[in-house]
């Protein structure tokens, strides 16, 4: 019976077509603003550090005097960490992998005849731990040597990308090239195939979704010597005098941020009892000085939340779109009764030739399901386009429909359409067919 | 084939009661040809309905075949309504959108017939009615005679041992209605119990019972001829 079912709501659909558009719109409208903001959502709620989410950790430092009462986030936090705790951090020694992080941009000379030099790359200063703590996979060669991250060397970790702008498509591990001055050269210790994970949470201070990933790493070991200005957020407590890099290194401002992996309780317990004695020996010296020094590690998950990845703004927007969806269903379900209305007489005499109630019930469902189906094919496609909107709009490369989101639409738009159909559906099914087969 | 003991039947509202049928008692045989006549708003109608089975009643029995049809639910019903009962109305009640051939196959779908099995049905009984020709036409492309020809097709096409006819010759001119009574009493000469509601004086007389409604309640029968 479903392929004779599926057959009559075709030949419905026909012939009421504008009745129908209608109702596949209202249904598609409701399903590509809300999978729209579902798709987004759900981008941004992604935790690209997978199992490794648990382990990783960012370190904070309540670094500021006793001026303030509190400063940084809401829990008296900064999000960032200055120069000199980043280098005492490193300087620990702990056992810990760790790694600490700042963006650069930087000029990139092309060895590729006629092509330009170019300053559109973004570097950043890591360990060689990074590598590993953040899973970047090679393609060719690997991370500089343990040595480079205590006696600085030009080496540099590219993105295939950028080594085929420079070099062109060759293995390019052992060559060099010039960046930063554009003069300086620096030797490719390795390539990475990609490395772009959304949002990017190793390193929030510049963008939770970068369109691009850093093209370039270079060891942290350099970065007193080449004393590359940060890209990014730089803030302090108290107002400083700062005339040079050398000033700011030496600066209260914090623009650093530091990653340690931390792989069980014991470590995590035992990372807070080192930042514990880290925090009072700084006091001591003079630093640290507020109502609450203290530090604080956080994993990825609570990192991303503390940032706000996922702002209340967008869950508003997800409830909203989902009630736009309520409201376009509402207005189906009328569409759909002035649909089926039409239809009471032939309901009426298909009941008199032997159909059940459910049997007419189940017809008219199998319509609103086909309509729905129509309907969430037509949502995809908004959807598609909405999303195209708003990766246009905010720069950046996240909110695919991907397969998950394609079934997802679809079984939404069929539940939405069903659920949508049941009361137009009753309506023709417990009429009475008398009442129809008479008046005709 | 029918039997109605005491049959009520009472439309409510919140301001009025109507009594429809009133303790209505008949008996219809296997075979026969009854006609039923009365004025408008006499329960011609509700009484057709509810032999049916597309009205249910308030209080009395009522026996189709020997089946006790209060005690079943509405799948039963349906089940019952299409193995048992052909209907024939006045207006024809065709599918318009549906072509002559899907118009009879509609009672067959909810048979479970296969589609060899139905397709040779309602060859059979369009032929039956001279419009095997024309099945792939809609009704709008038939006279008013010819729409009643398929209509009682499509009651013909599931076999069934009774046919209930609503006023079937109300809609048509007297030469088109004379052939479609004839082709009910040829109908009902091979065996098929039919119930016929009309309006008609004539017609009622050309059945072998004719039985008279008014106020609800079965006010007088006559035997017209000998049952087949």
């Amino acid at each position: 019976m479903f392929t004779y079912y599926c057959k009559l709501a075709w030949r419905h659909i026909l012939q009421t077509p504008a009745l129908s558009l209608l109702i596949i719109m209202a249904i598609a409208l409701g399903i590509g603003a809300s999978m729209t903001m579902i798709s987004y959502y759900k981008a941004m709620a992604h935790n690209p550090a997978g199992d490794r989410s648990e382990k990783l950790h960012a370190v904070q430092l309540a670094a500021y005097g006793n001026d303030m009462e509190t400063w940084g986030m809401s829990d008296g936090f900064p999000r960032q960490l200055t120069h000199q705790d980043v280098k005492n951090l490193r300087e620990a020694n702990l056992s810990f992998p760790s790694t600490p992080i700042y963006q650069f941009m930087t000029v990139v000379v092309s060895q590729r005849e006629g092509v330009a030099p170019s300053n559109d790359f973004a570097g950043r200063f890591v360990d060689r731990d990074f590598f590993s703590m953040f899973d970047v996979k090679f393609l060719h060669g690997g991370p500089w040597s343990q040595s480079v991250d205590e006696q600085p060397e030009n080496q540099v970790v590219i993105s295939k990308a950028l080594s085929e702008w420079i070099f062109g498509e060759v293995n390019s591990v052992g060559k060099t090239f010039a960046m930063l001055d554009g003069i300086m050269q620096f030797t490719v210790a390795g390539v990475y195939e990609d490395f772009n994970p959304q949002p990017a949470y190793y390193d929030l201070t510049t963008g939770y979704f970068p369109r691009e990933g850093a093209g370039v790493f270079a060891p942290y070991s350099l970065v007193e010597q080449l004393e590359t200005f940060p890209m990014g957020n730089i803030s302090g407590w108290q107002p400083e005098e700062v005339n040079g890099f050398k000033d700011i290194l030496k600066s209260e401002y914090v623009w650093q941020v530091f990653w340690t992996q931390l792989d069980n309780e014991a470590a995590k317990a035992q990372y807070k009892e080192f930042l514990k004695g880290y925090v009072e020996q700084q006091r001591e010296l003079g630093r640290f000085a507020n109502q609450n020094p203290r530090g604080d590690i956080k994993d990825v998950e609570t990192w991303l939340n503390y940032n706000e990845v996922i702002s209340e703004d967008n869950r508003v927007m997800v409830g909203m779109s989902l009630l736009f969806l309520l409201v376009c269903l509402v207005n189906a379900v009328g569409l759909l009764l002035a649909k089926f209305m039409r239809k009471m007489n032939e309901a009426g005499v298909r009941r008199a030739l032997g159909a059940s109630k459910g049997q007419i019930f189940s017809q008219y469902l199998v319509e609103v399901g086909m309509l729905g189906f129509f309907g969430g094919l037509v949502g995809l496609l908004l959807a598609s386009i909405g999303l195209w909107a708003v990766r246009e709009l905010y720069g950046t490369d996240i909110a695919r429909l991907d397969f998950s989101l394609f079934i997802g639409a679809l079984l939404l738009s069929l539940l939405a359409s069903l659920l949508t159909g049941i009361l137009p559906a009753l309506r023709v099914c417990n009429s009475n067919p008398s009442i129809f087969l008479k008046a005709q | 084939m029918l039997r109605m003991n005491k049959i009520s039947k009472v439309f409510s509202t919140d301001l009025i009661e109507t009594h429809a049928l009133r303790e209505f008692d008949l008996g219809v045989a296997e075979g026969e040809f009854v006609t039923v006549t009365g004025p408008s708003g006499s329960g011609k109608t509700t009484f057709l309905n509810i032999a049916g089975l597309l009205e249910t009643f308030n209080s009395g029995e009522y026996f189709l075949d020997g089946e006790d049809v209060a005690s079943l639910n509405d799948r039963q019903r349906s089940q019952l309504r299409n193995q048992k009962i052909g209907f024939i109305f006045q207006s024809f009640n065709l599918i318009p959108d549906l072509d002559l051939f899907d118009n009879v196959d509609v009672p067959l779908r909810y048979r479970g017939f296969s589609a060899a099995e139905r397709k040779k049905r309602i060859n059979y009984a369009l032929e039956r009615v001279g419009l095997a020709a024309r099945a792939k036409h809609l009704p709008s492309q038939l006279s008013g005679g010819q729409q009643q020809r398929v209509a009682i097709a499509r009651a013909l096409a599931g076999e069934p041992r009774f046919l209930l006819a609503d006023e079937p010759t109300g809609n048509l001119d007297s030469l088109m209605a004379r052939q479609v009574m004839e082709l009910l009493e040829e109908i009902n000469s091979e065996g098929t119990t039919i119930v016929m509601v009309t309006h008609d004086p004539s017609l009622a007389r050309r059945a072998q019972r004719n039985i008279q409604i008014i106020d609800g309640q079965v006010s007088d029968q006559q035997q017209l001829a000998q049952a087949v």
